[in-house]
């Protein structure tokens, strides 16, 4: 009897858990809204069909999701959205987008940096943006990284670039030359003279681009069949720099060693950007423009981030318009700055900022000078033989590589064979 | 007692089944919607066999081992043939849609004649009784055109959109009778609907809706009654409106007038990647580089591994050996730690400029080098 009854028990709860299942999903499975009913005479309110609220997701890194998320409750009051804000990890926006927006699990609005955009674009996940009316407050520089094959594709909110911090109490200023940089460093008797990572192509950029030297020819867009790393400009410019290694100004260094050098005074000078703030600040710190080479101002990448809209996207125009009038607004565009205090995109807010911080500033001169990273698929060949050129010149790591069986004596050679295995890796590839 | 323990057993089988039952039928209609019917097939598969193995008495070796298996052939085995499957096609950059996805992609991009680029104006969105939409664009005081918003089907067979000089008096808007002024709230929740929808203006242009504004009238702008882009599914060529060329495909995307069109799509290529593998010597070098140091390392390491233990083990036994219980916990220490770990240790230790090696060997070599 005993036994019986449990096992009628135990099956009943089986077959009702399946019920259970069978008679939940029939709710959410058929998703449709129900059709109300007919029209009403009133024309002041007809019953349109009530379709669900309509969502917007953003994908933002964590202090931009952090700075937005306060926000977004006003607009979507005002507009019945409801917008989510998911916070993600930086690298992974770009790599997710692609594979999350063809499958229908991406998101509307994502915040990322403008050396994606070539790689979206060829990709066809990025959907044109046009600027409008709101193009006239940003700066050309902003939109010609967002621009590619003729199109712009995002809507920028922040730029930023190198510079040189220096150490205030020891110096007055950045000199305009290297060579009174080295005389400054002698003065004040530091160990270390200037520090930036040896073997990162967007740190030493200056070292060749500012004197006639490029990467990419950019006439409107980048060109990839026109590759100016082994120029003229860029020979002499690496040669400089060999110069500069050779008589001590420039020091060997990783990230982590230039910046500890720099917060325990033993380093002068620090040739980083404006995410160091905080780090620098372990000294009494000051920030100028990077010396100039040979009467040419140096010439940093400048990185762009801007709002992009997926064009697997089902609201395009929604998240259009959720872009250009509420995060174009001064409001919004004031607490991104607040929270990720980076140089803003839009004049009008730069104008404010400028004035109020004068290291933001010395940034944005330094950034006036410099030119938008690359934004065509072609540059990521570029990153790996740039790097390991300057490298070899930082680290005067001259003669013959045992593994590769190539030869580098001076740092013409360096530059030169940089630029043959970027056009190798563009033809070929 | 041993029926009551059977019975135990049971309720928790049963139990378990019942969840899982639950789900699976949860999940069905799911992928049914979605139409995924690789996933569908592997539900009722797994379903399927999980209520067989469990319900019934025999196969007991199978109610050990298939949670593990499911799991296995999950993560391991079909990953594993999937990669086998993608190195022979050509999944990289600008190739990653599918095909339809790349002709969406490409039918959706905005055509616009250049001397109307830029122009913006104020839009104003009408619904009658039969729930149909009205655009109304006030282009200039000479044209405040006003007609039904069409999908893309209609284009071509609808009437233009006409001057309706009595919709702003005074400069203000007035709503004509029979229809009803959508305010912003109401255009967001159809903006998806809304989107698709064009006023056309004439046989040329069309007014599409740009800026859906929450406070004040949405923006309009103008753009070309064709797509930039039209597929020919018969010929399987791309129509480019503008230039009127029609772009062939060649392999994995559509070529026009000599230039590919991005995005492409991804084609099976056979061995054409492995082929490449070994023809390019920027892929070769490196991975002949690293092929030769993986064995290098396999057999050394082991090698070391087997003779130093061996070593050491020995000694340790030795019977007169003092402090064994000291060096036995010096030994097991390596092992406590993770390798992550001891592998930054060692990175530090090696690091050519301020590590304790370099720096403790470092007058040993130069006395060598010197006394040469």
């Amino acid at each position: 009897m005993k036994r019986n009854k449990l096992r009628y028990f135990v099956i009943l709860l089986l077959l009702s858990l399946v019920v259970t299942a069978c008679g939940g999903d029939s709710d959410t499975a058929s998703d449709s809204p129900e059709a109300t009913e007919a029209p009403i005479e009133t024309l002041a309110a007809p019953a349109t069909t009530s379709p669900p609220p309509v969502k917007l997701v953003v994908w933002a890194e964590e202090k931009v999701a952090t700075a937005l998320d306060p926000l977004v409750g006003a607009y979507e009051a005002a507009a019945g959205v409801d917008i989510e804000v998911v916070v993600y990890d930086f690298g992974a926006i770009r790599t997710d987008v692609q594979t999350a927006g063809p499958a229908g699990e991406g998101p509307d609005v994502f915040l990322g940096a403008h050396d994606w955009v070539g790689e979206l674009a060829a990709n066809g996940v990025v959907a044109p943006l046009d600027l409008g009316s709101v193009a006239s407050d940003l700066f050309e520089v902003g939109v010609t990284a967002f621009s590619y094959g003729g199109e712009v594709y995002g809507f920028p909110y922040a730029t930023e670039a190198i510079a040189m911090f220096y150490n205030a109490d020891l110096v007055d200023s950045v000199p305009a030359t290297w060579e009174e940089a080295k005389t400054a460093c002698d003065t004040a008797g530091t160990e270390f003279c200037v520090g930036t990572p040896s073997n990162d192509a967007y740190h030493n950029h200056p070292f060749i681009a500012s004197a006639g030297g490029y990467v990419f020819a950019s006439t409107g867009g980048f060109d990839a069949s026109d590759v100016g790393l082994d120029n003229a400009g860029a020979i002499a410019s690496a040669e400089y720099l060999d110069g500069l290694v050779k008589n001590g100004t420039v020091y060997s260094a990783d990230y982590g060693g230039a910046m500890s050098n720099f917060q325990e005074g033993r380093a002068l000078f620090w040739m980083t950007g404006p995410w160091a703030r905080g780090d620098a600040s372990a000294v009494n710190y000051g920030v100028g423009l990077i010396p100039q080479f040979d009467g040419n101002a140096a010439t940093p990448f400048v990185g762009v981030r801007g709002a992009m809209v997926s064009s697997f996207s089902d609201n395009q125009v929604l998240a259009q318009s959720f872009i250009l009038d509420f995060f174009a607004t001064i409001e919004v565009q004031q607490a991104m700055y607040e929270s990720d205090p980076r140089l803003p995109a839009t004049k009008s807010l730069f104008a404010v900022v400028e004035a109020a911080d004068p290291i933001a500033a010395s940034f944005a001169a330094s950034a006036s000078n410099g030119i938008p990273m690359p934004n065509i698929p072609e540059m990521g060949s570029v990153w790996g033989p740039m790097a390991d050129a300057l490298n070899v010149i930082r680290e005067q790591a001259y003669g013959t590589n045992e593994e590769t069986g190539v030869t580098i004596n001076n740092a013409t050679d360096a530059v030169k064979l940089a630029a043959e295995q970027v056009r190798n890796a563009i033809a070929g590839g | 007692m041993i029926y009551l323990s059977m019975n135990i057993s049971k309720i928790f089988r049963y139990s378990f089944l019942a969840v899982f039952n639950a789900l699976i039928v949860y999940a069905i209609p799911l992928t049914l919607t979605f139409e995924s019917w690789f996933l569908l097939s592997l539900i009722i598969v797994i379903g399927v066999l999980v209520n067989v193995v469990y319900f019934s008495e025999r196969f007991l070796p199978m109610k050990w081992i298939l949670p593990g298996m499911i799991f296995m052939i999950s993560f391991v085995v079909f990953p594993a043939i999937y990669n086998s499957y993608v190195s022979f096609t050509n999944w990289s950059t600008g190739h990653i849609l599918s095909k339809t996805q790349a002709i969406n992609v490409l039918e959706d991009r905005v055509y616009t004649l250049d001397e109307q680029k830029g122009i913006e104006f104020d839009m104003f969105i009408l619904q009658d009784s039969s729930l149909d939409f009205y655009y109304v664009a006030n282009l200039d005081p000479d044209n405040i055109l006003f007609g039904k918003a069409v999908p893309e089907d209609e284009i071509f067979t609808t009437s233009y959109a006409k001057h309706e000089p009595s919709l702003f008096v005074n400069d203000e808007f007035v709503t004509p009778d029979g229809y009803y002024l959508l305010p912003g709230k109401e255009q967001i929740a159809n903006s998806s609907i809304l989107q698709e929808l064009s006023l056309i203006i004439d046989k040329n242009t069309r007014v599409q809706l740009y800026k859906i504004s929450v406070f004040d009238a949405s923006t309009g702008r103008l753009s070309s009654t064709s797509q930039l882009y039209k597929y020919d599914e018969l010929n399987d060529v791309m129509i480019n409106n503008a230039s009127k060329l029609s772009c062939p495909v060649v392999k994995d995307n559509f070529v026009c007038d000599g230039k590919e069109i991005e995005p492409g799509w991804r084609v099976y290529v056979g061995g054409e990647n492995y082929r490449k593998l070994f023809s390019n010597q920027r892929i070769r070098g490196p991975l002949g580089v690293v092929t030769k140091w993986t064995f290098q390392f396999a057999f050394f390491s082991v090698l070391f591994c087997f003779v130093v233990g061996l070593f050491l083990s020995m000694i340790l036994n030795k019977d007169d050996l003092k402090f064994k219980r000291i060096y036995r916990a010096i030994f097991i220490l390596p092992y406590a730690i993770p390798a992550f770990v001891s592998v930054l240790v060692w990175k530090g230790l090696l690091n050519p400029d301020y590590g304790v090696i370099n720096s403790w060997l470092g007058p040993f070599y130069e006395y060598l080098i010197l006394n040469q």
